[in-house]
């Protein structure tokens, strides 16, 4: 559970940047909405970006809301297994690359992974973790 | 009278799709606009039984309810051997633009059938007056989640590679109005019949691209500009790839 929930604290931390975004184009339409004295022209240029704002704001809360609900969802499928298979990785991958002399399947994965990109990767790294076990246990 | 375009919703599926069926259907019959059908192209390998299967469950649920529904499995069409899931999806995609012109639809809404776009898509969509128009959604798992807009693609002598938005982009891009993009997916655009009748779907051998990347590249080519509605954010439905492996 501890290890799902912290899963799920990296990958909201990927929303970082759109949630400060966010909070600073809320600040500009509260700025632009205060009363200043200025001119017609000022003060209409103020609504058109107001306007925008407001349409930027509304797709970026959606995008958030998107991805927050996937990441709630995913992170309880795969949250324990994709921290803890990782200690395990190296392991398989040796087993994989040994066994590939008599197995072409796996002998066909192990040619076709870039290894240092892929263990870059979580979800990539994960999935071919997932493949090589279960080859290696046929 | 209001005379409101005709338009087709077209959508490739297969029985690996199944998980997410109910739910799909039935916010594709709550989508506002007045005037489409639903035409469903399976590319399952069973002979026509999963398309025959999705004609009865939704002729149980819906019976005569407009929009009218209709599934056809694209492999009993073709009777073609499968070389690749590129040739497989090229063959659906085909399929829903020949029926979308030879029954004279005005646009062909194309929806994959694990993407659930907001009640009024069509319309929104409709409203710009684009011959190819996307609304966006997201792909990939995990950390690597991110939204399927492709700012460029990058023309190779045998092969095409296209970047895919990064988690920055996505700030920079979307800025909730309607922007030119280089690509967005197939998941859900809206294609006007004049550009199809221009345009097919296409694969090639040896050349790891989807429909989706061609067909974008092919509108530039042709100097068709590809947008995308930053305003429409779809959900994905898409089954976690890290664990049960590939899935389109």
């Amino acid at each position: 559970m501890e290890s799902t929930e912290k899963y799920l604290q990296q990958l909201e931390s990927t929303l970082d940047l759109q949630k400060e975004l966010l909070a600073r184009l809320e600040k500009r339409v509260e700025m632009l909405s205060a009363k200043v004295e200025q001119s017609a022209y000022e003060d209409n240029e103020n609504c058109i970006l107001i306007i925008k704002t407001n349409a930027e704001i509304g797709s970026l809360k959606h995008i958030i809301k998107e991805k927050h609900d996937y990441f709630v969802k995913y992170s309880q499928s795969v949250g324990k297994e994709a921290l803890e298979f990782d200690d395990k990785f190296e392991g398989v991958w040796k087993k994989a690359t040994h066994k590939a002399k008599s197995n072409d399947a796996i002998k066909k994965i192990i040619e076709s992974v870039n290894i240092e990109k892929t263990k870059e990767n979580k979800e990539s790294k994960l999935y071919i973790y997932n493949k090589l076990v279960s080859l290696l246990n046929d | 009278m209001i005379d409101f375009p005709k338009v087709l919703l077209a959508s490739p599926t297969s029985a690996s799709k199944d998980y997410c069926f109910d739910e799909w259907i039935d916010n594709v019959f709550s989508l506002k606009y007045p005037n489409f059908d639903i035409v469903m192209f399976d590319n399952t390998s069973d002979g026509g039984k999963y398309a025959a299967e999705l004609n009865n469950r939704v002729s149980k649920k819906y019976g005569d309810r407009k929009p009218k529904f209709k599934c056809f499995n694209s492999l009993v069409i073709h009777d073609a051997e499968i070389r690749s899931i590129y040739m497989k999806l090229s063959l659906s995609h085909n399929d829903c633009r020949d029926y979308c012109l030879k029954n004279n639809y005005d646009y062909m809404f194309h929806l994959e059938s694990d993407i659930f776009p907001p009640k009024d898509v069509i319309e929104r969509l409709m409203f710009h007056k684009k011959h190819f128009i996307g609304g966006m959604y997201h792909i990939y798992d995990g950390l690597s989640r991110t939204l399927l807009i492709y700012n460029h693609l990058e023309l190779a002598p045998n092969s095409i590679t296209s970047k895919v938005c990064t988690i920055d982009d996505e700030i920079l891009l979307v800025n909730g109005g309607v922007i030119k993009i280089a690509q967005c997916g197939l998941g859900c655009v809206l294609i006007t019949n004049k550009l199809l009748k221009k345009i097919k779907f296409r694969f090639e051998n040896f050349n790891e691209c989807f429909p989706d990347t061609f067909f974008a590249e092919d509108c530039h080519k042709n100097n068709i500009a590809v947008y995308c509605d930053t305003s429409i954010v779809c959900r994905h439905e898409n089954r976690f790839w890290g664990i049960q492996g590939i899935d389109y």
